[in-house]
């Protein structure tokens, strides 16, 4: 999956939509904020849509703490509603935040009508903490919310685990990475959130699927001028579907060639049925790493369970953030938005 | 869920059951973190996928004890302030109520010994790193 790129247009294109003393500074990664005070609303905030986090989630992230004087700041925060958190709180809205608070704090915090209820631990100062939020809804009577504190990049080495049992079901719609606790006061803090990995599913595309009189899926996708249909090739390698795209698709500048990619048995492993697959890959021929780096992709002609080989495969030439769809013969479609190579749940071919 | 932990009879007030279960869940923690550092001597671990499954099923098994965790926090706070009360306190009252009263002296109560016990960490000892299957879930 893929870091949220905080300089992009789905982040107001890096500029924080309050931030009255200019202590935050945004890189396409880092939220980072600077003395960030307690009398102030400042935030930076992605709409994601209504009721769009309406189920279970985890979410990835660094945060640190830099020290400050008993200030309070979120690093990370849902809501319905866009204020500072004190204010979303005071009003009696609902929030799941992730805060910064006392100089070396993280807590977990659900903010709803009745009070906030919250789980703390004292991670330290000016050390990252590789941080892994999510809501689990089989859990208690609306859901749980887990914060894991591990103080290393692979997340072996576990630190602590912040809980919250739910109050309340709530679907939310803005995503924050930072957001200040206006309590009329002037303590501050310091410190940043990056890496904010969501890792979601791709937008998923309207499809159906066919089968054609040669016996092979038909497959369309739900775009503008999609016609995906098997072509049996020589030499016993498929190609199961094409696509034209559009320059105007991507944007000025980008060819519209492809790029195949063929592999043998050997290149899988055992209990891989297909002796040939050739992925096809749309975009600018330039080869494969700036191919990869640019373009949303279609990726077509491999077996079930062989997603994550491809994905694996990509991330092994050096891929980068993209978006895939990945098509499977047989119909099904397992959308990969993100970055190649992290596998995930989202996976589904 | 079913019920996680099983006390014994001289663990009785929600403040002793709750230093018991920190007690159960630091030893989950050390577990985790002795086969995290397994994984981290053989990256492979982490590239296959395999300690992604390790961490799936950790949690899985951690979950019943952090609900416990949990409703017995909030059995305490229940216990000290009613709702109407807990709304009324601001943020940082309310934080300084839950470290204080609720919360409890984590860092301390997790390192004691305790006589209470969960077959989650039995089953979770069991699980050998090298022997996982790499999931599909990643």
């Amino acid at each position: 999956m893929a870091n949220e790129v905080f300089t992009s247009s789905d982040w107001n294109n890096g500029i924080p939509q309050a931030d009255p003393n200019n202590d935050l500074t945004i890189t396409s990664s880092r939220v980072t904020f600077d003395t960030e005070a307690r009398n102030i609303d400042a935030y930076f905030y992605r709409d994601m849509g209504a009721a769009h986090f309406d189920e279970n989630f985890e979410h990835l992230l660094t945060v640190q703490v830099n020290g400050g004087s008993y200030g309070e700041v979120a690093f990370w925060m849902l809501s319905n509603t866009i204020n500072d958190f004190k204010s979303i709180l005071d009003g009696g809205e609902e929030a799941l935040v992730c805060v910064g608070f006392n100089n070396s704090y993280i807590y977990l915090m659900e903010l709803r009508n009745t009070g906030q209820f919250q789980d703390g631990y004292n991670y330290g100062q000016s050390t990252p903490a590789y941080i892994t939020i999510e809501r689990d809804e089989s859990v208690g009577t609306y859901g749980t919310v887990y914060i894991y504190i591990y103080d290393d990049s692979d997340r072996t080495n576990l630190v602590d685990t912040l809980t919250v049992t739910l109050h309340e079901k709530v679907n939310f719609r803005y995503l924050f990475s930072n957001c200040s606790y206006n309590s009329g006061t002037t303590q501050v803090l310091s410190g940043f959130c990056e890496n904010l990995d969501l890792q979601e599913v791709g937008e998923e595309v309207e499809k159906t699927s066919s089968e054609s009189a040669s016996g092979q899926d038909v497959v369309s996708a739900g775009y503008p001028g999609a016609d995906l249909e098997g072509v049996e090739t020589g030499g016993g390698e498929e190609t199961v579907g094409q696509r034209e795209i559009t320059a105007s698709e991507f944007g000025t500048g980008v060819d519209n060639a492809e790029t195949t990619i063929a592999r043998t048995d050997s290149e899988y492993g055992s209990g891989i049925e297909s002796s040939i697959v050739s992925p096809v890959f749309f975009g600018e021929d330039t080869g494969l790493v700036t191919e990869l780096s640019i373009l949303t992709k279609d990726i077509y002609g491999f077996e079930a369970g062989e997603g994550e080989d491809i994905l694996k495969e990509l991330a092994g030439v050096g891929g980068k953030s993209t978006d895939m769809r990945l098509h499977s013969p047989t119909g099904r479609t397992g959308i990969q938005s993100g970055k190649t190579g992290m596998l995930s749940k989202g996976v589904n071919i | 869920m079913m019920a996680a932990i099983t006390y014994p009879a001289e663990i009785k007030t929600s403040y002793e059951k709750l230093g018991a279960v920190y007690s159960l869940i630091e030893q989950m923690r050390l577990e985790h973190n002795r086969q995290g550092a397994i994984a981290r001597d053989k990256p492979d671990f982490i590239s296959s996928g395999r300690w992604a499954e390790y961490t799936r099923i950790f949690r899985t098994k951690l979950k019943p004890l952090l609900a416990e965790q949990d409703r017995l926090r909030d059995e305490i706070r229940k216990s000290l302030y009613t709702d109407e009360e807990w709304k009324a306190l601001d943020s940082d009252q309310r934080i300084e109520v839950f470290e204080r009263d609720i919360k409890g002296d984590k860092e301390e109560l997790k390192s004691l010994s305790t006589e209470a016990t969960t077959t989650l960490l039995n089953e979770l000892k069991a699980i050998k790193l090298n022997e996982l299957g790499v999931s599909s879930s990643g």
